[in-house]
Parts: C-alpha cells; structure tokens; sequence
C-alpha cells in the first residue's frame, strides 16, 4: 500500500512538472514568435496557455499585448472585459482597458472607462495615479491632469501630485498652472526650492512662459517663506527686471540678518554680465545697509570697480578712437573724482594685497591718461613698484612708466622700464613679449637697429602672440630700409615725437620722407603718417588733401588702400557726410578688392545706407 | 565663376535679386565653371563689390566673343536666360531648432529672399503661393527623426513631439503620422502642378517612405501610441514614389534610420576618403542636369547626415543621377520629373560640416565663401528660373 502511494505520487508530480515543462516551452516559443514579429502564431499560442491558465497574469498580459499590436481592439476588450468579472477590484484592468478604447480612437468611451472604478472602489489617491499613468501613456493629457488633480483633492500628500501636474502642465505650455502647483510644493515644503526653481528656469525661454509665470509666484509671496522670494528674483534677473531683483535680495537681506550676502551675491552677478550702473547700485547699497558686514572691503572694490566700468564706457565715447592718432584730451569730470575717491578708499582697506596694488594702478592709469597728470601717476605706479615687487601688477606699473617716460621724452628712463619686465621671470609671456616690443621701438628710435631687430626676432619666435603682427611690421620696415640710414632715422625720429603726441613736428620730419620719392617704402608710410599727424591735428581738409595724394599712388604706395579707408572715416565721423563716406567706401572695395580693410569697409557701407534709410 | 571667384555663394543671390528687379541674366553653362552675364549697371557692380563677389566688365564685342564661343558646337557649353525668380518657400516648424538646416543658412548668407511655412500652410493650399519648395532635415513618416533612443528624454525631443501632436489635433488629425502623410501627398500634388521640390538629408527618404506608405501604419508604438503594422513592408506602395524603389524599411523604432536607402557610415568608411564626383552632362542637350552640376570643382568633398547617400540598387531607374563616389553603389545628388514638376534630392546635412551633430554651433559661412557643397544647393534655385527652351533631343 505505502508503496503504491508513493508511486502514484512519484508519477503525479512528474506528471505536473511534465506538463508545466510544456506550458514554459509553449510560452518561450511564443515568446520567440513574438519577438521575431510573428504575432498572429504568437498570439495563438498565447490564447491556448490563457485557455489552460486564465488566472495566469502573465499569459492574459501577453495575450492582450498581442491583440494590440495586432490592432485586433475587438478581442483585447473582449478578454480584459472577461478579466474583469473575475478581478472587479483589479485597478490596472480598467487602466488597459481604457487603453484598448483610447487606442480605438473611441476617446469618449476610454474616458468613461477609466472613471469607472472610482464610482464603486474606496477613495483611494494612487488609483488615480495609475490610471493617470495609463493616460499618460496614451498622451491623454488633459484626462492625466484631470485625474492627478482628483487625486491631489483626497491625498494627504499634495506634493507629489503637484509635481505630476506641473509637469503636464508644462509639457502642455499651461505655464501658468504650472506656476501654480509649484508655488503650492514651495508653500508646503521650502525647501524644494532649488527643484522647483531648476524646472521653473526649463521653462523660462519658452514665448510666453516667464510673462504668466511672474504675477503667480508674485502672489504668493510670504514674509515667513522665503522660498517664493529667492525665486522671485530669480525669474526678475531672468526676466532683466534687475530693480524689482534687487529689491527682492534686499528684503531677504533684511529677513535673514545675513549681513548682505544675498546682496552681494547679486551685485557680482551684475557685474560679469556687465550691467554696471545696477552692480554700482547693489554694491552702494551693501554698504550703506551693512556698514558692520565682512563683506564691505569686497563691496567696495566691486563699487569701486562698477565706477570705473562706467567712467571708460563714458570716456571711450568721447575720444576719436577711428583716428590712428590723438592728442590728450584732459577728461575730467565729477565721475573721475568718485571713481578715484573709491580706488584710495579700498587701497586703504586692503593694504598690501593684490586688490590694494590694482587699485592704485587703475588710480595712475586714470590720472595718466584721463587726467593727464603724468607726475601724479608715477607716483601711484612707484608705490607699487616699490612695495609688491612679486604682484601682478608690478610688471603693468613698469609698463606705465614706460609710457610716461616716452611721452615725456626720456627714451633712458623709458628703456630702463620696459628692460625690467623683460628679465623677470614671474611674468607672463604676453607681457614679456609685450615690452621687448616697446623696448625694441626705443632701441630703433635712439639709432640701435641692431638690438631692435634682435628683439623683434624674439618676438617673432611665436606668431600667435599678440604682438607679432607690430613686431612683424617694424622688422619689415628696418629689413627694407636698412640702406637708407638717414630717411630711417628721420623717420624714427618722426615715430618718436608721434610717441610724444607732438604732432605738429612729426608731421615735419615725416613730410622730408614723403617728398623723397627715392625713399622707396619710406616715402609710403611716411606719407600716410604725414596725413595722420594732420587728422590727429583736426585738420580735416589738409589730410583729405595728403589721404587722396596716397590714394593716387595707387600701387606705388602700399597704404593707398589704408589712406581711402581713413578717408572714408573722415567724412563718416569727422565731418558726418555719410553719402561721402559711402562713397568713399565703394571705391575702397572697387580699387582695392584684396585690401585688409574691405570686411570693415562692407560693415560701414550697411550700417551707413541702415542709418540712411 | 572658376577658382578665381571670391565669393561664390554670393554670385548666386546677386543674380537672384537682379532677377527679383526685372533684370535678365544668362548662364554660361560650364563657361569658366558655370558664370553669370548680366547687363552692366552700377547698382550690380557696387552690390558685387559690398558683397565681395568678383565680376568682369566686359564690352559688347567681348561679350559677343563669349556667347559665341560658348555657343560653339566644339565646347560642351551653353547659354541659358534666366529670367523670373522663384518663390521660395522653406518647410521648417516654428520656433527654435535644436539643429540647423544648410538651405536656410546658405539663402540667408546669400540674401536670398524666402518664406518659411509649416503644416498649417501646407494644409490649407498655400503652396500654390511658391514655385520652389526646400524640404531639409523633416521626418515625414511621423517618427520624429527615429531620434527615441538617443533622445527621448532630451527636452527638444519632449518639446518636438508635444509640437507635432497639438499641431496634428489642430488639424484633424489623431495622428502626427496621418498628418504626416497628408502633407507629403499635397507636396507631391504640387510638384505635379509644375512646383521645383528640392530636398535634403532624411527629408529625401523619409518623403519617399511616406508616399509609399499611405495606408500602412509603419510607426511603432512610441510614436503614435499604437503598433506598426507587423506586415507594412509587405503594403508598401513604390509606385507612389518620386525616387526610391525597393526598399526595405527598418521597423526596429531604436534603430536611427529609416530603411536600406541610407548608407551607413560603416560603407562611408574612411573620412580622408569621403568625396563624390558630380557628373558631366551635356550642355547643349541636358541643360537641366547641367544647370544643377555647375560647380568649380567636379570632385567635392562628402559630408554625413542622417541621410548621407543613397543606394543605387534602390533608386529608380527613371531618375537621373547627378553625383555618386565613384567605383561604389552610393549616390550623392538626384533628379528627377514628375507631373510638370521635378524633384532633386541631395543626400547629407551640411557640405561644410563632415558630421554635423544634434546641438552642433552652425555652420559660418563666411568662412566657406568657395563651398563647392553649398554651391550645388544655389543651382537648384537658380535653375527655376530657366527660360525652358525646346529640347534638341
């Protein structure tokens, strides 16, 4: 008897595993079908192991799969339909079958279907979830939307379903309900703020979004949630309202006693995007507002910075930067002063640091070239000499010097600066190669043409440096006229008082090489730097006069392209005949076709007939 | 406008504009690599000379010289009068692209006037306002450029497919892909009716794909919520097509690509290897094809696109091959009639920009002046404005 029991079991569980042996090989084959894109013997296979198994999820999910993608609608309702009087509470068989509906394209049908299990099941919000997951799934959006806020209305956690909306409302450019559903996540959790903000911002360069995005976040503006103001003034930076942001860092200044960091953040912010008059502004503020915070030495050299900014904007439109040359004109003014006052203020703050030493070369450099007043400024360059020989800065105070030395006429004092930069060894190539430059002009003008060129050589070793292309045109010059000594040293000499701005006498020695026809290329550049010791002396006719005799030269005269362009910039910004200039400008690209200056000539000539018309 | 040419993108939107102002131009087909002549006037010159194209004043007697010479039976030369521009009209959807599009860049550099129109247009028959139509990167089988791989979570993907979607519901369509398919039977309608189509990239194959798949649902689940027809190959209608036959779709909606018109890079092969030879036709008998093949150079250098080239085995045998890689089954440049119309479908994205990348900066065409790729692309708006003369042949 034990026996025959144990045999009948042995067999009946062989028999078992037999046979589900062949339900997974019957499976694996459809499976198989399946994936090779046979789904008519698929979904055979598939109805015949649902037959045998209807409990079996996966099969009745296989099977319906297959009738979708067959397009077979009819017998996908038919089979969730049957699903459903086994499982009525089964939430995802009226999500699937909705589906099959939407899929349909009976939409009305789809949308009644999934309703349906919320007229008999508990109020549940991740019901709605998942079939607002099915309608996703279909890109029924309004449905989805429909359903998530159904399901924010009895869910405890507003959160989460908040984040589902706005998300379709975005995906749906509704960005005004977006607004809202983020504003509602801030109001109930502040410190999602920098999610919030990163999905807000996504949004921000879409027509329209910022402008509906604004007055929502505007209203929910709470003194004791400073979430909706940090994004507030985000969106008014991104909106360039740069007032309203300020006045919104102001009030989380004052909310969060933190000293004007949030300010301060801002103002640097202003600054790199170049917006100077507001950086001015915030930075004056920090200081007024928090005179006690650590970081007033920051605001104002940033202050003190904007000034500056402001001031060279101002002043680079009032010098004639179209001429070659220019005289010194003394630029002062009531900004000057500030700007001045604000450098001192924070070379006394920060003494004996990087910030101290640029503050009082930006002062020498105001006073040099906007003030001119050379002694004053050799001052602020020496004291940084004499004080950080390691700064950055030390090697731009040698560079000044230089300058002054050579303006003042003092070719000694100008080698002597310039030669410092050239053996150390903390500075930067650039500037290294930037002063034997220089050095090799006072070389050449005190009659070293040897040195000269030795140093343009060096110079020449790497051509991407910024000043190879002025090395390059001087080393031609001696190159070619070194059998000429005399018209090169008048011509030096002419150079050097151009250096000088002495116009007037540079126009001199030039005019003795420009009458020389036997100067070869001398006899060229002299002649255009004749024309522009003219313009830099505002004497507008006798250059146009001296520009057209170069133009004349035609190929004889290298500059001749050079001298049409500055003559055409004469009656542009000299004398304000644009038709002259355009003209001018036509017959630049007409004889000079090849030219350097052609790109420029186009740009004008459309900018002009713009203004024209 | 041989090597000696500065700027020969800019040649081809003087003589457009000249056209726009009544004035007559001929080309001088294969003269000194394709040339313009037109009557002298200042306005010409001076716009020569802003724009930085190199021109030649020539007297009556030279000018005789050279219709003479051109004319002459022993030169594979002719001249051709142009006469009315075309009204172009470039098919692009609204707003900002993450890519760009060749044509677009090329008539702008060129100032080439043009009108950009969408579905909308296109649906409500205004198409019937233009003779020419460019057609560029599109994916006119409702499968957003088969980009769901690489880019389904991509915001411009997410923003692309929401555009097509509402922009198809706003139609009447439930499906983009149906949408899609309307459009491409209107386009084909219009080049039927006597319209110049002239398309590039996967705007070539996925237009062809769409004609022949007018009653089959070829677009995967992904795309437009339902199936792809299991048997849509086996439906495929080549009978509708402008240019490709035979063709085998590529069903797998991960897979970047179409079908088997495309050729894939792996055939492309070596990149210091990738050029294609334009073919000579004869001028006097073949002026069209030879109007689309001017160019300085006969060999030009490849560049790739989600369509690159097409394979011969799959072009029609009506259709007119205008460039190919020699010695290979890939072909570069086509053109074809249809109705009253022609087509010309021109395989890559951007002559000047060997791999041109979703997100990549634009191409500067500035710095391509002499692109002898860019310039296939102006012949084709040119040569609407061809006076048609009798065929000798």
């Amino acid at each position: 008897m034990i026996l025959r029991i144990f045999i009948t079991i042995v067999f009946s569980t062989a028999f078992l595993f037999a046979q589900n042996n062949g339900l997974l090989n019957k499976y694996a084959l459809a499976q198989s079908y399946e994936h090779s894109g046979d789904l008519e013997k698929a979904s055979k296979i598939y109805e015949e192991l649902y037959q045998r198994e209807p409990q079996n999820n996966l099969y009745f999910e296989s099977l319906n799969r297959t009738y979708v993608h067959l397009k077979n609608y009819a017998a996908s309702v038919n089979l969730i339909e049957q699903e459903i009087t086994r499982k009525a509470k089964d939430i995802n068989l009226f999500g699937l079958l909705g589906s099959t509906y939407y899929l349909m394209g009976n939409e009305e049908k789809a949308y009644q279907v999934w309703d349906e299990p919320f007229s008999f099941l508990e109020p549940n919000p991740v019901f709605y979830r998942v079939i607002a997951a099915y309608a996703v799934e279909r890109r029924a959006f309004d449905k989805a939307i429909d359903l998530f806020r159904r399901g924010k209305e009895i869910s405890p956690d507003k959160i989460v379903f908040s984040y589902d909306l706005a998300r379709l409302y975005s995906l749906t450019m509704q960005y005004e309900n977006a607004a809202e559903e983020y504003c509602v996540i801030l109001s109930n959790d502040p410190l999602q703020l920098q999610n919030v903000q990163t999905k807000i911002l996504a949004n921000a360069n879409k027509p329209g979004a910022l402008k509906v995005t604004i007055p929502v976040v505007e209203q929910y503006i709470d003194g004791d949630n400073l979430s909706f103001s940090f994004l507030l003034a985000r969106l008014y930076i991104e909106n360039k309202d740069f007032d309203k942001a300020f006045e919104m860092y102001v009030n989380i200044d004052e909310k969060q006693s933190q000293k004007g960091v949030e300010l301060y953040r801002y103002a640097d912010f202003l600054f790199r995007e170049g917006e100077y008059e507001i950086s001015k502004n915030v930075y004056q503020s920090i200081i007024k507002l928090y005179p006690g915070s650590p970081l007033i030495p920051s605001a104002k050299l940033g202050y003190a910075k904007s000034l500056e900014a402001i001031l060279m904007e101002d002043y680079s439109n009032q010098i004639p930067l179209w001429k070659p040359y220019f005289a010194f004109e003394h630029y002062e003014s009531d900004q000057v002063t500030e700007v001045i006052d604000a450098f001192n203020e924070v070379a006394g703050l920060y003494k004996n640091s990087e910030a101290s030493y640029e503050a009082l070369l930006r002062i020498g450099m105001i006073k040099f070239y906007l003030q001119n007043k050379r002694d004053e400024a050799k001052q602020y360059f020496n004291k940084i000499i004499n004080k950080a020989v390691m700064s950055e800065s030390t090697a731009d105070a040698y560079s000044e010097l230089g300058e002054i030395a050579l303006f003042n006429g003092n070719l000694a004092e100008a080698e002597k600066n310039y030669s410092r930069i050239t053996v150390s060894a903390k500075i930067n190539q650039h500037k290294i190669n930037d002063a034997k430059y220089k050095l090799a002009r006072v070389k050449f003008y005190n009659g070293d043409v040897q040195t000269a060129q030795k140093l343009l050589a060096e110079i020449l070793k790497n051509l991407k440096d910024d000043s190879a292309n002025d090395a390059l045109s001087l080393s031609l010059l001696l190159n070619t006229s070194k059998n000429d000594s005399a018209n090169i040293m008048l011509f030096a000499e002419g150079e050097f008082l151009a250096d000088q701005k002495k116009f007037s006498k540079a126009a001199n020695k030039y005019e003795l090489i420009a009458e020389n026809p036997q100067a070869f290329i001398l006899h060229s550049i002299a002649s255009i730097r004749l024309a522009e010791m003219e313009l830099a002396l505002n004497n507008y006719p006798r250059s146009i006069g001296l520009f057209e005799r170069v133009v004349e030269e035609g190929e004889k005269n290298i500059y001749a392209d050079k001298a049409l362009y500055l003559l055409a910039q004469i009656f542009q910004y000299g004398i304000g005949d644009n038709a002259k200039a355009i003209e001018m400008y036509e017959m630049l690209l007409a004889k000079f076709p090849a030219s350097i200056y052609i790109d420029r000539a186009r740009n004008e000539i459309i900018k002009l007939r713009e203004k024209i018309s | 406008m041989d090597m000696n040419q500065t700027n020969h993108l800019k040649a081809y939107g003087i003589t457009f504009n000249a056209l726009n102002k009544g004035i007559k131009a001929d080309w001088l087909l294969n003269y000194r690599g394709g040339s313009f002549l037109l009557d002298y006037n200042d306005r010409i010159a001076a716009g020569c000379r802003l724009e930085g194209v190199t021109f030649n004043q020539v007297s009556f007697a030279e000018a005789t010289d050279i219709y003479s010479f051109v004319q002459s039976d022993d030169n594979n030369m002719d001249v051709i009068r142009l006469e009315k521009a075309p009204k172009i009209a470039v098919y692009v959807p609204p707003g900002f692209q993450p890519w760009d599009d060749a044509v677009t860049l090329v008539l702008e550099y060129a100032n080439v006037p043009y009108d950009k129109i969408w579905n909308d247009e296109i649906l409500k028959g205004d198409l019937e306002k233009y003779d020419w139509l460019h057609l560029h990167h599109e994916d006119f089988t409702g499968q957003y450029g088969k980009f769901y791989a690489s880019f389904s979570n991509a915001q411009w993907y997410i923003d692309q497919q929401i555009q097509y979607e509402q922009n198809a519901k706003k139609n009447g369509f439930k499906k983009v892909a149906d949408m899609m398919k309307t459009v491409s039977v209107i386009i084909k309608n219009f080049v039927g009716q006597g319209g110049f189509l002239f398309a590039m990239c996967s705007a070539t194959d996925s237009y062809d794909i769409s004609l022949s798949a007018q009653d089959v649902d070829i677009a995967a689940q992904m795309y437009d919520g339902d199936a792809a027809d299991p048997g849509a190959q086996s439906k495929l209608d080549f009978d509708n097509t402008f240019a490709f036959t035979e063709f085998n779709l590529e069903m797998n909606p991960y897979i970047y690509e179409y079908s088997d018109i495309d050729i894939q890079p792996i055939e492309v092969g070596n990149f210091d290897n990738d050029y294609f030879t334009l073919f000579e036709f004869s001028a006097k008998y073949d002026p069209v094809p030879t109007m689309l093949t001017q160019d300085h150079v006969s060999v030009v250098r490849g560049f790739m696109g989600q369509t690159t080239m097409f394979r011969r085995s799959r072009i029609k045998k009506s259709v007119i091959i205008l460039a190919e890689r020699e010695g290979t089954d890939q072909v570069k440049y086509i053109h074809g009639n249809y109705g009253r119309g022609t087509f010309t479908f021109y395989g890559g994205h951007d002559p000047e920009d060997y791999q041109h990348a979703v997100g990549d900066p634009p191409t500067d065409l500035a710095l391509y002046k002499n692109s002898p790729g860019y310039r296939l692309i102006l012949n084709n708006i040119l040569f609407p404005a061809a006076t048609k003369k009798k065929q000798k042949t």
